[in-house]
């Protein structure tokens, strides 16, 4: 054998080996399911009945998306569900691209492990509900066919691209006037450091120096107090007032914003009747309740016979209502303020201040209340703000146990200013875990903080002068 | 074809038998001793021809010799005549260029004897043996020879991985791919659970310490000493399997006897050697490329609970032009990175000769042999001096200095999962990248920072870590021989092993993830580590050798001692304050961590042995050691007593009838015939040092140092009791071109060490005892056949394979489980120890309604139940309680093979010589903790490209589950999923030799051309970078791939030049 003949056998066996250790390898890694092993785009094209939406893809640039390697969910709608596309989304390339990313959706959701409510962010930036073998309004005909970024549900219908509720209060024509009127003089400019622009350090105080005009961005005060209905993550059902039940129901509520102008009193009430109208959640109208309960607790009582238009949006729904009055009585709720809670003390006792873990036996509940003793201070004092006070009688009570002396003593709810003299010095009994009524009180004009103080007796004795309380609770007198 | 009949009783009949049949030799040789006397010696003569055995033509110059008595040479015709003292004398022939053979006459008055050139493996081959050089023919013993013979051809082999695949019953695994990490040697199976398994090594007389004293701080580095000598150095190598009890407790299992280079003539020869090759990087294992991952990424994010937009912002799912584009969208391959084609070099010089005084052999040595993956080598220099003297007539003394130095740059290996470069390279996403880009794609020098899913950078590991080992022993000794008269000779040999190995790491701070200890989050890791041993031997021995007519004596006592100290000091630091300081002292005071351990032994044995030799056809051997040593407890009651100082006996014999030298064999085809049986017990004393003492531990309490008690003491401990038992045949046929060797035997081990599991109140978990017991019993093979006998074209294949059972007779409890790499090993009474224990699998639920209908459910770590679903592993419910737990485990594996060995070719053809040889392993299963790892599905490291098969969506059927985040229920939990075929059958070496023809007495004596490659071709069908590893030494840590480095394929040329 020469030595040329021995290396050709060498190399035979190598290559040959080389060959054999593959195929181990091969067959292991051997993709066994045809689905696996094509891509969404592929699936899209091998079926026939979605040679529209096929099309569409490839017009929309969205192709090569959901060939990539992420995985995606496409909500295909058949030719037939195209069929009746509108033309001027047809024709207009950022509407159609916004139409067909409404049905294609990062990551895979499939319809046997939905068995909720799954909100889906698309493409577009919307969301679709998929619930079981449905999307939105429409029937996911096939399911769940897996290819190798992502799953492929088809669908009988398309999925339109709506406007979110901001959206219809802002631009829809079906909504009414005065109300978005109202909500629309809530924008401000509001400024977020995140998205300002710096151009140096105050030498002074250190903080830095922003270039003029940056880093504002609208807002609204709706959007900070109630809810941001921009938001398409999350969904809304909101109601609009017809302008005149609108301007009824204002007047209705005037009476409890008594201030110095009547802009105001205005404003105030008109937020105080549309505070109440957004609910967070979609309530089909076949499903909304005889009662809605808003962020802020109050009952909304819902007579769909009033209902005089339904909006769906794409974050929600808005109902155009004919009347939808709230009773003073639901909207004005106690004024509950937990004494330990203070926001300011006529002199620093921090180290004569017990925060003191209870048990009620009344209410059964774990309460936490202040005990400031020994503090040496005549008419020492706890001050407390509320906010938005409206004008309206009030009952005042408190909860003030005794248990740490065995002497009463007596302490004042200072209305105003400490030594308001609208409350006489109450006496608390020992051991009384009992709500006590201090009196009743009229507040005469809104107030945007008003103060009350707690305040103990004009003592500097230990035993006469501590200041204890669980809460107080102004009771609005309606 | 093996079936397990090795009984006591029956190897006890065949000794009987042996016995027997000496008696009934002895009666035939009376009577012929009777016949010597009757008739002159000078009148007996014998005459015939010698002849080649390839050429079949007459022998010139061959030396015929009876010892003693007579010699001639044959003529050129390859005749003979030669007188002779009876007609069943042994002929001793042997001539340049041929093998020796002993003949023996068996009443034959003319012979014809055809020799084989001295490549052929000769049964008369001498082998060394612990009391001097015997005869192969005439040892008793189970003992294989390797002739080594310098390794010219394989000048990068270890001592230890070189004896693969050649001897039969040494199972020799080599740890892994990293340059001079040799090999783990089993010889026969195992014998302990807890004490080593290593046979001993004894190198030139002298008892070689090859352990690995302490754990390395670089992640699962083994610093074999082995590779400090070097295989040129090597002469020969015996494997002693059974009758090692000359060796008392350190015999246990069986002895590996090393005799390195010697000046075979006193004129002076000097050979130089000079070798290059090249180690190619392993194939890749498939893992998946940018895309395919990127898929499987956002399914795991998605299973972990994020939501579109999160997973919509990384930047690495973000396709438009962020600043992160750039290093986030790439398709690297992390395995190119790490694993690199390199370059090795061997310098070797070689100086032997002398005069009638004295001869040495000087060797010098330069290797530098570089690792596959990248920044891994060693470089070795080394130099031996062998010498002997003739101080007078009577007195003779030898010399054997080594020193070595041995420099190795490594990266963290197996288990270590921040540091570990391969590990690294396979989890790594791909669509990251090695260095720093900005946001307009420029790439700079810099190295990147561990990643965003916080894996580090496989190539800061590489550039930039630091794990270095440098390491020397020196080992020598001296020895003096005096002979006191004709027949006794007294001898001793005082020897110094002194070794020190230095290890330095630095993990850098950026490129690598963050770790964490109990008090800190530790970026930078620095160590620093000094390990030392210290040992003096001496072996000191009388010896009497006597010939009487047909008897030869020949018997030792003697007394080896052995004082040895070992330390080990370490340091590791956290957090220093740059990557440019990488000294340990730089750490953190805070943080730093030291420790160490000092261990001091010594070792006692007085031993006996007497082997006689009846008629050159009858030989016993009988040993037997008296062992002392600082380990045993001092209250043991097994072995005797000497004052008050526990000694362990250990007494062997052996026996060997040589059939085929009988009268009666005399017109036999079987050319060779011996029948070998032997019963032996050897010790094992590794049981600790202190392992029998009463030991504190210091603790912190509240910051209070105090010392606690570590263990109870167990004053009974004492050494492990290898009862060994071989029964062994040899034959050759045909001239003894065909030569078979069987050996079955049986290793018992009683008085195993075990842990004992204590009583709660005690305060300890478990104490170490000598309450277990195991058995292995098996069978070596070995075949040597001449395929081809041509004068220019020569084939002999060497093959062998052994085979063994081991069976625990019994362990406290009768069973207990131990885990390594997430495995669950179960070692129970009546079965094999350390069989893989863990759960069975039946494929993965196609749709939610299958895995319902099952019913089975899991038990989460809240307690409460989770029903399986589409897409997990449907696993075996064994007890039938539809729960999946540690209850449903039963053996899945047994890493052991069901047969090792090796084919050796050797072809010669006119001046070139082919070494063609194989290696295999058969029917062990192998626990694939990397596959495990890589098709684990649990979180967001880059997998196999078998994953893309994974589980998506009800009805999918398929074998690989779905990817779940943190993987709740089990899936990729230790199961038959991971169990694989371990066997394999590799082309392990392929060697051509070229000697080049030179002009005789010139200046160049001889010049030989060496090609080699080496692992050239594996089958199996092993899913892995190679089916052979072996973690750690321990029998439990047996058929784990943790990750090391890969073995792969090297070719390497060079050149012998002899002057």
């Amino acid at each position: 054998m020469s030595m040329n003949k021995i290396l050709l056998a060498v190399a035979l066996g190598v290559s040959l080996g080389i060959a054999s250790c593959k195929k181990d390898w091969d067959a292991h890694n051997q993709v066994t399911d045809a689905g696996a092993s094509k891509n969404l785009l592929e699936h899209v094209k091998a079926n026939t009945s979605l040679s529209k939406f096929a099309d569409l893809l490839t017009k929309t640039g969205y192709d090569t998306v959901i060939a990539s390697s992420k995985n995606y969910t496409v909500f295909a709608p058949t030719n037939d569900a195209l069929a009746t596309l509108d033309p001027a989304v047809a024709n207009d390339t950022a509407k159609l691209r916004k139409f067909v990313g409404n049905h294609i959706a990062l990551l895979r959701y499939f319809t046997y492990a939905s068995p909720d409510t799954l909100r889906i962010a698309m493409l577009s930036g919307k969301y679709n509900n998929m619930y079981g073998k449905k999307v939105e309004t429409a029937a996911i005909t096939t399911a769940d066919e897996f290819a190798s970024n992502g799953a492929l549900q088809v669908i009988d219908k398309m999925l339109p691209v709506l406007s979110n509720c901001w959206e219809v209060v802002e631009s829809s024509a079906d909504f009414p006037v005065k109300q978005r009127d109202f909500l629309i003089s809530l924008n401000y400019d509001g400024f977020d450091s995140s998205k300002a622009v710096q151009i140096g350090v105050d030498p002074v105080t250190g903080k830095p120096v922003y270039k003029p005009g940056s880093g504002y961005v609208a807002s609204n005060m709706y959007w900070d107090k109630v809810y941001d209905m921009r938001n398409e993550s999350q969904q809304y059902t909101f109601f609009a007032l017809q302008d005149l039940p609108y301007e009824s129901e204002k007047t209705v509520f005037k009476p409890y914003y008594a201030t110095g102008t009547t802009d105001s009193t205005d404003r105030l009430s008109a937020f105080c009747v549309v505070k109440d109208f957004a609910i967070k959640g979609y309530v089909p109208q076949d499903k909304l309740p005889d009662t809605l309960v808003s962020k802020f607790g109050v009952k909304l009582p819902v007579n769909k016979a009033a209902i005089v238009k339904t909006i769906k949006t794409s974050n929600g729904i808005i109902y155009v209502m004919s009347g939808l009055s709230v009773i003073p009585k639901n909207k004005f709720k106690s004024i509950v303020i937990e004494a330990e809670n203070y926001n300011g003390y006529s002199n620093d006792r921090r180290s004569n201040t017990y925060f003191r873990d209870r048990y009620n036996p009344l209410t059964g509940k774990n309460i936490r209340d202040v005990l400031v003793s020994g503090h040496g201070v005549a008419q020492f004092n706890l001050r407390y703000d509320i906010a938005e006070m409206p004008t309206l009688k009030y009952k005042a009570y408190w909860v003030a146990v005794n248990d740490f002396q065995t002497t009463t003593h007596t302490q004042l709810l200072g209305i105003g200013t400490p030594t308001s003299t609208v409350f006489a010095y109450t006496t608390v009994p020992l051991a009384s875990y009992a709500e006590a009524l201090i009196g009743e009180y009229t507040h005469t004009k809104y107030e945007p903080v008003f103060n009350i103080y707690l305040t103990a007796a004009n003592s500097t004795t230990a035993a006469a002068n501590p200041l204890v309380c669980d809460y107080i609770r102004l009771e609005p007198v309606l | 074809m093996y079936s397990a009949t090795f009984q006591i009783k029956k190897l006890t009949a065949f000794a009987l038998l042996l016995c027997a049949g000496s008696l009934l030799g002895q009666k035939a040789d009376k009577v012929q001793t009777a016949s010597y006397k009757k008739q002159p010696n000078d009148t007996l003569y014998v005459s015939g021809v010698v002849t080649d055995a390839s050429s079949k033509t007459g022998a010139q110059g061959i030396r015929i010799a009876v010892k003693g008595f007579s010699a001639t040479i044959t003529d050129p015709t390859g005749n003979f005549k030669l007188r002779v003292p009876a007609y069943d004398a042994l002929l001793q022939v042997d001539g340049e260029g041929y093998q020796s053979v002993n003949v023996s006459l068996k009443g034959r008055k003319t012979l014809a004897i055809a020799l084989h050139d001295e490549s052929h493996p000769s049964v008369y081959e001498s082998i060394v043996l612990p009391y001097g050089t015997k005869l192969k023919s005439d040892a008793p013993e189970a003992a294989t020879q390797f002739q080594a013979d310098g390794s010219w051809g394989n000048p990068y082999e270890m001592p230890d991985a070189q004896l693969q695949g050649h001897v039969a019953g040494l199972n020799s695994i080599r740890r892994s791919g990293s340059p001079g990490v040799g090999a783990n040697m089993f010889l026969r199976g195992y014998t302990s659970l807890y004490a080593t398994n290593k046979p001993l090594v004894v190198i030139d007389n002298m008892v070689y310490d090859y352990n690995d004293y302490g754990e390395s701080i670089i992640a699962n580095n083994y610093t074999n000493p082995l590779a400090l000598i070097d295989v040129k150095d090597i002469d020969q190598v015996s494997v002693l399997k059974d009758a090692s009890s000359m060796y008392g407790t350190k015999g246990a299992n069986g002895a590996i006897i090393i005799t390195t280079a010697r000046a075979k003539q006193q004129a002076t020869k000097i050979d130089f050697g000079a070798y290059t090759g090249v180690n190619f990087a392993p194939q890749n294992l498939p893992v998946m490329n940018a895309s395919d991952y990127r898929v499987y990424l956002s399914e795991m994010l998605q299973s972990k609970g994020m939501s579109s937009s999160d997973i919509a912002s990384l930047p690495y799912m973000n396709d438009s032009k962020t600043p992160y584009y750039y290093s986030t969208h790439n398709n690297t391959d992390w395995q190119k990175k790490i694993f690199e084609n390199s370059v090795n070099s061997n310098y070797y010089l070689k100086v032997t000769g002398g005069d009638n005084i004295a001869t040495y052999a000087l060797s010098m040595g330069y290797m530098k042999n570089s690792g596959v993956v990248k920044a891994t080598d060693l470089t070795r220099y080394n130099t031996r001096f062998n010498a002997q003297f003739n101080f007078s007539q009577r007195f003779t003394g030898t010399a054997n200095l080594s020193f070595t130095y041995n420099e190795q740059n490594l990266k963290d290996q197996g288990i270590a999962n921040n540091t570990n470069p391969i590990y690294l390279s396979l989890v790594k996403a791909p669509f990251f990248t090695d260095r720093d880009v900005n946001e307009n794609g420029t790439v700079s020098p810099n190295l990147a920072d561990a990643d965003a899913l916080n894996v580090s950078n496989p190539a800061a590991v590489i550039d930039v870590m630091q794990a270095y080992n440098k390491y020397y022993r020196f080992f020598g000794s001296f020895g003096f021989k005096y002979e006191i008269s004709k027949h006794v000779n007294a001898a001793t040999l005082f020897g110094i092993t002194y070794d020190k190995v230095r290890e330095n790491v630095f993990i850098p701070r950026k490129g690598v993830a963050n770790d964490t200890v109990p008090n800190a989050v530790i970026d930078s890791r620095l160590g620093a580590q000094v390990k030392r041993l210290f040992s003096i031997y001496n072996d000191t021995r009388l010896n009497y050798n006597n010939a009487w007519g047909k008897h030869h004596f020949n018997a030792n006592l003697g007394m080896r001692y052995q004082g040895n100290q070992a330390e080990q000091d370490f340091a590791l630091g956290f957090n220093s304050a740059t990557d440019e300081l990488v000294s340990v002292q730089n750490g953190v005071n805070l943080l730093r961590q030291v420790g160490g351990d000092i261990g001091e032994w010594n070792w006692m044995n007085v031993y006996v042995n007497a082997d006689y030799n009846f008629g050159n056809r009858f030989f016993i051997g009988f040993n037997t050691a008296m062992d002392a040593s600082s380990r045993f407890g001092e209250q043991t009651t097994s072995g005797i007593k000497i004052g008050s100082v526990p000694m362990a006996v250990m007494p062997s014999v052996s026996a060997a009838w040589l059939v085929s030298s009988e009268k009666f064999m005399a017109n036999s085809r079987i050319s060779y015939l011996k029948l070998r049986a032997s019963y032996s017990f050897t010790g094992n004393d590794d049981i600790g040092n202190y392992s029998s003492k009463q030991t504190y531990a210091s603790q912190n309490l509240l910051g209070l140092q105090g010392l606690v008690r570590s263990g109870i003491s167990n004053p009974y401990l004492h050494w492990e009791k290898v009862a060994r038992q071989n029964i062994g045949v040899d034959l050759g046929f045909w001239n003894d071109r065909v030569q078979l060797s069987a050996d079955g035997w049986q290793n018992k081990t009683t008085n195993m060490l075990v842990y004992q599991p204590l009583e709660t109140v005690t305060g300890f978990k478990q104490v170490i005892t000598n309450d277990g017991s195991m058995n292995t019993k098996g069978l070596d093979l070995m075949l040597n056949v001449r395929v081809l006998n041509h004068r220019n074209l020569k084939w002999d294949i060497s093959a062998n394979a052994s085979t063994y059972k081991n069976e625990v007779l019994s362990v406290p409890g009768g069973s207990f489980t131990t885990n390594f790499a997430g495995a669950t090993m179960l070692t129970r009474n009546g079965d094999v120890a350390n069989l893989f224990y863990g759960l069975k699998t039946e494929g993965v639920f196609s749709t939610d309604a299958e895995a319902t209908s099952s019913g089975l459910q899991k038990k989460m770590p809240d307690g409460s139940l989770r029903a399986f679903a589409g897409g997990d592993v449907h696993f075996t419910d064994l007890n039938g309680d539809k729960l999946i737990d540690d209850k449903d485990r039963t053996v899945i594996g047994n890493p052991n093979p069901s047969w090792t060995g090796g084919i050796n070719n050797r072809i010669s053809w006119k001046r070139f010589t082919f070494d063609v040889m194989f290696t295999f392993t058969k029917g062990n299963d192998v626990y694939n903790y990397l596959r495990q790892q890589l098709e684990s599905e649990s979180g967001t490291q880059n997998q196999l490209q078998s994953v893309a098969n994974r589980w998506r969506a009800n009805g999918q059927v398929t074998s690989t589950p779905k990817a779940t985040w943190g993987d709740p229920m089990g899936n990729a939990a230790f199961s038959d999923r991971w169990i694989e075929d371990g066997s394999y059958f590799r082309l392990r070496e392929l060697n051509v030799a070229y000697n080049v023809p030179i002009k005789k007495q010139g200046f160049i004596k001889d010049l030989n051309i060496y090609a080699s490659g080496y692992n050239l071709l594996t089958f199996t069908k092993y899913l892995g970078y190679d089916p052979e590893f072996s973690a750690n030494p321990s029998v439990f840590a047996q058929g784990i791939d943790t990750g090391l480095n890969p073995q792969f394929i090297s070719i390497m040329g060079g050149v012998k030049l002899g002057l």
